[in-house]
């Protein structure tokens, strides 16, 4: 007897790019609801004195304070071009299954770069 | 139609539109406070705060704020749905996913009214013009006067 149950493809042992890209860009987005708060610190600083713009920028000098402003950028850095690429496929721009793969790539690739920009610019 | 009354706009199709017209303006937000940092390498303080304290500037940032609250609640709401469910946390899962959503606004609304205090600045005069030429107030003379004494 054929079941019409759907069946279980316990999909547990392969990632395939396009989750992996997915998964990013909710972990980014998480993270940017927790780094919103140092950048609303940073600009707080910035904003307020000669002073305060000093002691901001001394604190992305020490090593813990810049790596949470690299993390922090780079998570934004993600969220915004795996973001720019979700709006284009709402408008089912690169929604087939091969330009889907194609977009996961480069936006993990993009991203990648620009981290890397950012550490460059803060290192 | 399916409606949820902790969702941002009531129905799932306007918080979906929501959330991709406050993705914009964000990103657009994002990309003009970077350009500037890469425009202006040299920086300084001055500088910065003059040109984030321009009335552009500060209608912007406003929006971007407003567009980061609906953004982050209606993003965070949908992790939160998708995790904070009885499959993972039995019957509790409602009291964890309101505590959650709750804590997720309590953060929001710090969020809301720190970023509005620092884009319009000053209030309670914490913030003294930066370049410290503060003009002379006319009733400066006053300050600081005993309370005329009351006619006991
Ligand atoms: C063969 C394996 C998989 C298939 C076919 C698959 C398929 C899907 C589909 C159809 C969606 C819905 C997309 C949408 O919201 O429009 C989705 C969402 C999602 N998947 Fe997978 N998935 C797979 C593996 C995984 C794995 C292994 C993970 C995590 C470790 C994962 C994490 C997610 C997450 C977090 C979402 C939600 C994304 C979002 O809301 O934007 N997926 N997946
Ligand atoms: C600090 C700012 C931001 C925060 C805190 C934030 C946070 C989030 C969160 C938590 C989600 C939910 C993720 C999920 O359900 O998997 C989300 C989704 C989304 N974000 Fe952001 N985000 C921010 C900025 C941006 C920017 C600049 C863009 C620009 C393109 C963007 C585009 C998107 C899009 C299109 C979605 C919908 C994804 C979907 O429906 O699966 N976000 N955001």
């Amino acid at each position: 007897m054929t079941s019409e149950r759907p069946v279980e493809i316990a999909p547990t042992s392969y990632l395939p790019v396009t989750a992996v890209a997915s998964i990013t860009h909710r972990i980014t987005g998480v993270a940017l609801f927790a780094g919103t708060a140092y950048l609303l610190f940073l600009l707080d600083l910035a904003l307020d004195s000669e002073a305060g713009f000093a002691r901001a920028a001394a604190l992305i000098e020490t090593g813990l304070g810049k790596f949470a402003l690299w993390i922090t950028l780079a998570a934004l850095a993600y969220h915004f071009i795996a973001g720019v690429r979700h709006l284009l496929l709402d408008f089912h721009v690169g929604d087939s299954l091969a330009g889907a793969r194609r977009g996961a790539w480069t936006t993990l690739g993009l991203s990648f770069l620009a981290a890397a920009a950012a550490g460059a610019w803060l290192w | 139609m399916v409606t949820n009354v902790t969702s941002f706009g009531r129905s799932g199709l306007s918080d979906f539109v929501l959330q991709r017209v406050s993705a914009v303006v964000l990103g657009a937000f994002g990309l003009c406070v970077g350009g500037w940092f890469a425009v202006n390498p040299e920086g300084g303080h001055a500088a910065f705060a003059a040109w984030f304290s321009s009335t552009p500037m500060v209608v912007f940032a406003t929006l971007a704020v407003g567009a980061l609250v609906a953004h982050a609640w209606i993003g965070m709401w949908t992790v939160g749905t998708d995790y904070l469910r009885p499959h993972y946390f039995g019957r509790a899962s409602t009291v964890v996913r309101l505590a959650y959503q709750g804590a997720t606004a309590a953060l929001l609304f710090l969020y809301l009214i720190w970023a509005l205090a620092v884009i319009w600045g000053g209030l309670n005069g914490s913030t003294p013009p930066a370049t410290g030429e503060m003009p002379a107030l006319p009733h400066a003379s006053a300050v600081g006067e005993a309370p005329p004494a009351e006619g006991s």
